[in-house]
C-alpha cells in the first residue's frame, strides 16, 4: 500500500502559489534521511511527480513536502484536504551525505529551498543558510530555517531585499573556508554557477539535480543525469535511484540546459 | 485451476510478464513484486557493446500514457551475463533477454552468445523507434523482417521472439514475414512513434525531438493488432500495450495472446503486475475456468 492520510495543506505563497502538504506515514518518516526524494500519483495524470521530502517526524510519523503549482499534477495536489488520500512512494533515491560535527553552508534557489529544510535532522552539524529567491515577496520558510541555522542570509535577483544578486555572486562576499560543504539546491543554472564557484574554493559541493523521472525507482533510466564515469567520460547516472544528490565534480555541467 | 502457460517449451507460471526497458533487470522494483513471481522478465534492452543511451530530457507525459526517448542505455550483453542473469536465475525467475543491434551481423552475435547462457528465451527487438540505427528501420519491412529472423535462427539455440512494431500500415504481413523466417512466438506490440512540442519555447520536449508513446493510450491500438495477428499464425503471442489491470490483460488474451506485458503502467503503479495475476485467478474462479489458454482467442466477433 501506497496511500496515505493528508494531515495538512497549507497556502505557504500566494503568488506563485505555493503549498505546504504534511501526511501520515510511519513507514516513510522513520525511513527518510535528508534530500530523499518522493513520488506522488497526481490525479488522473499518467506519471507520479517526483518532489524533494522536506521534513519527516519519525517521532510523530509524518512527512512534510512543499511544491509551487506548475500544471496540473500540483494543481491538483493543492486542493486536497486534510483527511483525503494521498498515494506516495517514498523514500526513494540518496540524499545528502551525513557528516559529523561539521559545519554547512546549504544555499537554496527559488523551490530549491524545500529540500533543504531536511538537513535539519542532522543534528551533528551546524548550519548556515542561503535563501536566494527572484524578489522578496517570494521568499518563504525563513522562520523554520532561523529555527536550525546559525545564520540566515537572503539575496535577491532584484535587490528588493538583501544582497542585490544571483546566488554565486553572493558567495564570493562570504568566507567559504569556514565551511565543510556547500548543499545547493535550485534551478540548473543556479546550481552551476555555485558549484562551480564553490569547487574553485576547494570546498566539496553537493547538488540535488532535478530531471522528468517515469518510474522513480531506477528502472526505465528516464531521469537521465549527465556525470563522468572513472575514465573521466560522459556516462548517464539516473537521478530518483543513483541522485538526486551528487557530488558536483562529478557532474558534467556543460551536457546541461 | 491452471494459470500457467506453456511457450515454446518455457514454462510461465502465470501469463504476466513485464515489458522490456520497464523492469530493469529485476532488482528495482523488489520493495513491490519479485521476478520470479512472474511469468517472466524480459529484460531491458541488450547491445553488443555498452550503450550510453540519448540526452536528456528523455521522458514525456502524454494524455493517458507517456513517451520515452532512452535509447537503449544499457551495460551491454556480456556485463549483463556475467552481473544480472545469476541473480535472477538464482531466484529461478524465467527470464527473457531483449537483444538490439544496428546490424543483421549485431543479432546474430547476441543470440550466439545468449544461446550459451541459462535465459530461456531471447526476445529480438527490431522496433525501436528511439535509435537512430536498425531498430524501427527493420521492423517495418516484411522483406527485411523475415531476413533478419531466418539469420538469427539459425544461430539462435533458444526460442526466439520478435517484437513486432506498430508503426507498419499492415502488422499482419511483418507477422508473416517473422513466422517465415522462422520464429518461435511474436511480441506485440512494441511502442508507437510519437512527439510533444513545448509551445512557449518552440522545441520537441524530447531532446531526441521524437519519442516512443506508450500507457493505456495505446491499448485498444495493441488489442486490434493482437487480434489481427492471432487470425494469420498460430504462433504463441505475447501481448502487450497499455495494460494497467487484470481486465486489460484479459482483453489481450481473449484478442489472441498467450501471455502478457506490463509495460509502463507499473511507473505509475508498481503493483500492478501482481494485481493482474490475482485478479485474472480470481476472474477464473468467478467464470469458472480451469485453464487460462481457454480464455485465448475466445473473443466472439461480429
Amino acid at each position: 500500500m501506497t496511500t496515505y492520510k493528508v494531515l495538512k495543506n497549507e497556502k505557504i505563497l500566494s503568488s506563485p502559489e505555493t503549498y505546504s502538504i504534511t501526511f501520515l506515514s510511519p513507514e516513510i518518516a522513520s525511513e527518510a534521511t535528508p534530500g530523499q526524494i518522493m513520488e506522488v500519483k497526481c490525479g488522473e495524470n499518467f506519471l507520479r511527480r517526483p518532489f524533494g521530502i522536506c521534513e519527516s517526524d519519525a517521532e510523530k510519523g509524518t512527512v512534510r513536502f512543499c511544491f509551487e503549482i506548475r500544471g496540473t499534477g500540483t494543481e491538483y495536489l493543492s486542493k486536497l484536504c486534510p483527511g483525503d488520500d494521498i498515494d506516495v512512494i517514498a523514500p526513494l533515491g540518496n540524499g545528502f551525505p551525513e557528516f559529523e560535527n561539521k559545519r554547512i553552508l546549504l544555499v537554496g534557489g527559488g523551490i530549491g529551498v524545500f529540500p533543504l529544510l531536511s538537513c535539519k535532522s542532522f543534528k551533528n552539524c551546524t548550519f548556515d543558510m542561503q535563501l536566494a529567491f527572484r524578489s522578496a515577496d517570494r521568499i518563504c520558510l525563513e522562520d523554520e530555517f532561523k529555527k536550525f541555522c546559525d545564520n540566515v542570509y537572503i539575496s535577491t535577483d532584484d535587490g528588493s531585499k538583501g544582497f542585490h544578486g544571483f546566488a554565486a555572486s553572493f558567495l564570493k562576499t562570504i568566507d567559504l573556508s569556514r565551511y565543510d560543504a556547500v548543499f545547493a539546491v535550485g534551478p540548473v543554472i543556479m546550481m552551476k554557477t555555485v558549484a562551480e564557484y564553490v569547487m574553485t574554493q576547494n570546498v566539496p559541493c553537493y547538488v540535488s539535480m532535478e530531471e522528468r523521472m517515469g518510474c522513480g525507482v531506477g528502472a526505465c533510466l528516464g531521469c537521465a543525469c549527465p556525470v563522468k564515469n572513472e575514465k573521466g567520460e560522459l556516462t548517464y547516472k539516473r537521478v530518483c535511484a543513483d541522485g538526486p544528490v551528487f557530488n558536483a565534480e562529478e557532474i558534467i555541467w556543460s551536457e546541461l540546459k | 485451476m491452471n494459470t500457467s502457460v506453456n511457450i515454446c517449451g518455457v514454462n510461465f507460471k502465470n501469463p504476466v510478464t513485464t515489458a522490456s526497458g520497464t523492469c530493469g533487470f529485476g532488482r528495482d522494483f523488489l520493495n513491490f513484486y519479485k521476478p520470479e513471481q512472474l511469468g517472466a522478465i524480459v529484460v531491458k534492452g541488450l547491445t553488443l557493446a555498452p550503450r550510453l543511451g540519448n540526452p536528456p530530457v528523455r521522458i514525456a507525459e502524454t494524455p493517458a500514457g507517456m513517451l520515452n526517448s532512452i535509447g537503449l542505455q544499457n551495460p551491454g550483453v556480456e556485463k549483463f551475463i556475467a552481473e544480472e542473469l545469476p541473480w535472477l536465475k538464482e531466484r529461478n525467475a524465467t527470464v527473457i533477454a531483449n537483444i538490439a543491434g544496428s546490424c543483421i551481423d549485431d543479432y546474430c552475435e547476441m543470440a550466439r552468445i545468449l544461446s550459451d547462457t541459462s535465459v530461456d528465451m531471447i526476445e529480438m527487438n527490431i522496433s525501436c523507434p528511439n535509435v537512430k540505427e536498425g531498430g524501427v528501420a527493420f521492423g517495418t519491412n516484411p522483406a527485411t523482417v523475415e531476413k533478419i529472423t531466418s539469420s538469427v535462427k539459425k544461430v539462435c539455440t533458444k526460442p526466439l521472439i520478435v517484437k513486432l512494431s506498430p508503426n507498419v500500415t499492415d502488422i499482419t504481413q511483418t507477422a508473416h514475414a517473422a513466422e517465415v523466417g522462422g520464429a518461435d512466438c511474436l511480441s506485440l506490440i512494441n511502442t508507437l512513434l510519437g512527439m510533444r512540442i513545448d509551445i512557449k519555447t518552440k522545441r520537441p520536449v524530447l531532446h531526441n525531438n521524437v519519442g516512443a508513446l506508450s500507457g493505456p493510450a495505446v491499448k485498444p491500438v495493441a488489442v486490434r493488432m493482437v487480434w489481427q495477428v492471432r487470425k494469420v499464425t498460430d504462433l504463441p503471442i505475447i501481448g502487450m500495450g497499455g495494460i494497467a489491470s487484470w481486465e486489460d490483460a484479459v482483453e489481450f488474451l481473449m484478442a489472441g495472446a498467450n501471455a502478457v506485458s506490463i509495460g509502463c503502467a507499473a511507473f505509475s503503479n508498481p503493483s500492478v503486475p501482481l494485481e493482474v495475476i490475482d485478479g485474472i485467478e480470481k476472474y477464473m474462479e468467478a467464470n469458472n475456468i480451469s485453464d487460462i489458454s481457454e480464455i485465448t482467442g475466445s473473443v466472439i466477433p461480429y
